[in-house]
This record gives structure tokens, sequence and C-alpha cells, in this order.
């Protein structure tokens, strides 16, 4: 405090002859401040032609192109061959048929013990938006062997042969809402056919099997949270009563009103937001 | 915001604003220490000139922005978020009321923040209460200040920078070194921006596209167990650039799809 009024005392001595601020004339300042107004008038209304149309609702209102989902589908289609596993499960009995050899009837039987099979997600695209849907398309392929055992004319045998799947079908998604207001692709109820061929050679038994299985979209491929850029909580620098300096609060966001529209190559996600301080924070 | 406080704190904090005139005051009388620490100044002639350097930054802030637009013309970016008035005011609806303190002796509260967006620039404006204990003075302190934007690690973070600063002080003191101390504190928070906190926009930029785990039985002609790995494709929104609009900003990215996990 001393300190203080000695630099105080000392400066008000010593600058008392300074003169005030330097600042422009007053002319000066009038002159240039209708100069950038009438400036940034004009400029204001080039601004306004490139405004785009904002949505109806909304506070916050997310625009996606469909070519990000796109992007996105095609990075995931292309990650991996192993996207997908299938395993054999023990089926008894999962080929009889009689023989008769002479008069002596027997029963051939086959059945498989296991096996397991990868498959790659060959191709997972989106091919158009309507009003209310998501078209696309899903391709799975794989290779894999089988451990089959049975008896052949009363003969006891045991193969792996090697079995193939293959799967392409047009698919659909409804977009929805989900928990906490969050954007999801759902897929819509519909039974594909995962077509499964195998060739058996057993002594000599040899069978060619092919059978379409059907399978439900919505076991194959879950609700999918869509990107939407937005957070469910966010942190503010806030002052703290009796303290000096500002502490990170944590906030958590709801997302009120959400509306999903579709409509050209775009998904557009409007939202109301409120702010929530952390509990605990 | 805090900012406001901030902004005497990191300025000059208002203890000391409000020391160094009220002592000078004793000492050499009123003139001498305004002219000293940068008070007596010209009412008008000081107006003008914020005047004329808040026309100045809106032009600069408005003709980028009509810039970029114009370059940008055409351009479909994979995203676009529109961000309404009321939205950034839900966020800074959270500063209301918060109190803090900027010096031993000198606490404050925020009042009122307002945002308003309009054509090439957003703009806040924003009222508190500071006191200080140990001179028993009081200023509140009316700001209006112009807002950016700015993408910052991944994320997207409100800068204030004041334009327009209106103190109104109360003291035990005469009413002409109110008046001083008006003055002072009007030069001395003139260049408070660089010191404010940003408060962040509740968006991510940095997430991941996750396709869940599946499995399920299959009982047909064969009997299957089939299942999904789970899949997480790490991606990022390049913010591209942040417009304001009448009413509302609208905030441009594109998606750069990261490593697959």
């Amino acid at each position: 405090m001393k300190k203080i009024l000695i630099i105080i005392t000392f400066s008000a001595l010593t600058l008392s002859s300074c003169r005030t601020i330097e600042y422009p004339t007053l002319e000066e300042c009038r002159r240039d401040a209708k100069n950038y107004s009438d400036k940034l008038a004009k400029v204001e209304k080039k601004i306004q032609a490139y405004a785009p149309a904002i949505p109806e609702s909304g506070e916050i209102v997310v625009e996606l192109q469909k070519k990000a989902l796109d992007e996105l589908a095609l990075r995931l289609s292309n990650s991996s061959d192993e996207d997908i596993s299938i395993t054999f499960l023990e089926k008894k009995g999962f080929l009889e048929d009689n023989g008769n050899l002479a008069g002596l009837k027997y029963k051939n039987f086959l059945d498989i013990n296991g096996g397991n099979l990868k498959l790659d997600l060959k191709k997972f695209k989106f091919d158009k938006l309507d009003s209310d849907r998501l078209y696309g398309m899903i391709e799975i392929e794989g290779k894999g062997r089988l451990s089959v055992s049975g008896k052949y004319a009363g003969i006891p045998a045991s193969a792996s042969p090697e079995v193939e799947v293959y799967l392409c079908e047009p698919i659909a998604f409804k977009i929805k809402t989900g928990e906490n207001a969050v954007a999801q692709l759902v897929p819509e109820r519909k039974t594909l056919l995962l077509k499964v061929k195998l060739y058996i050679k057993m002594l000599e038994w040899r069978i060619p099997w092919y059978e379409e299985i059907p399978l439900e979209l919505t076991d194959v491929v879950k609700p999918i949270n869509i990107p939407l850029a937005l957070s469910s909580s966010t942190l503010l620098p806030l002052p703290v009563a009796g303290m000096e300096g500002v502490k990170n609060t944590e906030f958590r966001v709801s997302f009120l009103n959400p509306k999903i529209t579709l409509r050209g190559g775009e998904i557009r996600y409007g939202t109301d937001i409120e702010l929530k301080r952390a509990a605990g924070d | 915001m805090k900012m406001r406080f901030n902004s005497l704190l990191n300025i000059s904090n208002i203890g000391l604003i409000l020391i160094l005139p009220l002592s000078g005051l004793s000492v050499s009388g009123c003139a001498i220490v305004s002219k000293s620490f940068g008070s007596g100044i010209d009412q008008e002639r000081f107006d003008a000139a914020r005047t004329s350097k808040m026309y100045e930054a809106l032009l600069a802030s408005a003709t980028k922005q009509a810039e970029r637009l114009e370059k940008n013309q055409g351009r479909t970016p994979d995203v676009r978020l529109f961000v309404r008035e009321a939205a950034l005011q839900e966020i800074t609806n959270a500063y209301v009321g918060a109190q803090g303190k900027a010096d031993e002796n000198t606490s404050y509260r925020i009042n009122k923040i307002d945002v308003g967006m309009q054509y090439g620039r957003l703009l806040a404006h924003a009222e508190l209460d500071a006191v200080n204990s140990k001179y028993k003075a009081g200023c509140r302190l009316i700001m209006d200040c112009l807002m950016t934007i700015e993408s910052e690690n991944g994320s997207l973070k409100l800068r204030l920078e004041p334009f327009n600063i209106t103190p109104i002080v109360s003291s035990i003191y005469s009413k002409k070194a109110e008046r001083v101390l008006e003055d002072i504190i009007k030069v001395n928070v003139a260049n408070i921006g660089k010191s404010l906190p940003q408060p962040a926009l509740p968006l991510e930029f940095s997430n991941s596209f996750t396709a869940p785990e599946g499995k399920f039985l299959v009982q047909n002609k064969v009997n299957l167990e089939i299942t999904n790995k789970p899949i997480k494709l790490d991606y990022k929104l390049k913010v591209l650039a942040v417009n304001f609009f009448d009413g509302y900003a609208v905030i441009e990215a594109d998606m750069e799809a990261g490593a697959v996990k």
C-alpha cells in the first residue's frame, strides 16, 4: 500500500504537466465512424444476399449431407475382412436318407458337429433418401469349413467340407430419435436371405446342398447413432462465489423437441437445448 | 459473463483501479491524478473515438465474412449447423447470477448477458456489479462486446472483445471522484478481450460412429450363431467457416473419417 502511494505521488507530480490522452479530433472520429458505418451497411447487404434460409424449428439445427454418411459407410465396409462371424452349431440328422443294398435296408445320416466362418461386409452403402427413409444395400460374403460326421451304408465316416455364404439385399432405415433425443438409423423389419452352399463328399455319399436361410434385418443390423456433432455435456468456465478465478463447471445438455426431416440429399435434425449444472458440480 | 469481471481483474484489478485515484486525490488533487492515470478525458471525443473503433471492428468482421461467403459460394459442406440466438442465450444464461471475487477485497456479480446476431457479427451486452469492501466503492459495468466463434483444439469457443464500456461508480467519496473513477475504468478496460475466458459451444467435433455388437441365433435347417463385431470409426469435423446472419449463425464443417477400431 505504501509502495502504491509512493508511485502515485511520484507519478502525479512528474506527470502533472502531461497532456490528456491522445485521440483523433472529434470531427475525425465522427467522419471515420460515418465512413465505416456506410461501408458496413453495404457489406451487410452483400451478406444478406448469401444468407441461407434457416430451418423453421430448433434452436440448433444440424444439416448432414448423405455423402458424409456414404463416406462413413464406405470406411466401415472397407475396414476389415472379418466383420461378421458365423458359428455352425451342432445339428443331429442334418441329412438323412434310406438306402437298400441287396435287400438290406440301412440309413445314411450326417450330423453337423460345428464350424466357423468369417464373413466380410463387402458393401454397406446408402442409395437414396426419401421423405422418411434412407435406403441402402448390404452385401456379405464368406467361406469356412464345417465338421460333419455320420454313417454311409453303415460305415462311420467324417469330413470337413467347405461352406460358402452370401447375402446381398436392399435394406431401409427409418430415422428416429432414441435415448436423450439422439438421432438414429433404425433398420426396418425385413427378412434377408442368407445363401448357404456346401458340397459334402463322405465316402461315396456326394451331396450338393444349397439353402436360403431367412434372417431378420433387425437382428443383423442394430440401430446406429447418426453423427450429428451435438454433445450431451459441456464445460463452462464460471466464477466461484467467494473465490478468485474461474472453475470449469460441467453442464448437462438436454435436447428438447427434436425433429428430423429428410429432404433431397440431406438429413436435418433440429432441437432446442437446455443446460443444467451437472450433479456434484 | 465472468469475463466482464476479469476485465477489471486482469487489466488492473478493481482494487488497484479504485485505490490509485482515491489515493491520488488525497495527495495531489483530482486534476493531476486524472491526467496521470488516464482520466480527465474529453468525454465527447472519447465516445466518438470508441464509436469509430466499434464501426471499424464491425466492418472488419463483416468484410471477412462477406469475402468468405463469396469464395465458398456453391460449395456444399458435409455438415451445416444453424445456431439460433436462443441457443447461445441458453449458454450465456449459465453465467447470470454468478458471483466471484476479483481480488481479496473486490467481489462481483454478473447481472445480465444478452446476445444478438446480425449480418456479419455476434454481439453481447453484459451488465455486472463489483464492490470493493476496503474502499467502500461499487461499480456497475455495462459492456457491449463483439463476439467471435473460433475453432480451437476440436471445439468451438466464444471469444469476446468489448468495444463499448460504461462504468457507473458509486463511492463514499465525492461525485467528482466517482467521475474520475469512471474515466479511468473506461480507459483501462479497453483491451480486456485478450484475457477473457472462452466458453465452449456444446458441440463435438471429434467423435466416433459406432456399429454396435450383435449376436443372435438362427434355428433352421442349420443352427447358426451369428456375431457382428462392434465397429468404431473415428471421425473429425473440420470447421470451414462460421458466419453470422440476422438472428442465427451457420457453422460449416467437413467430416474427416479416421481410423476404424
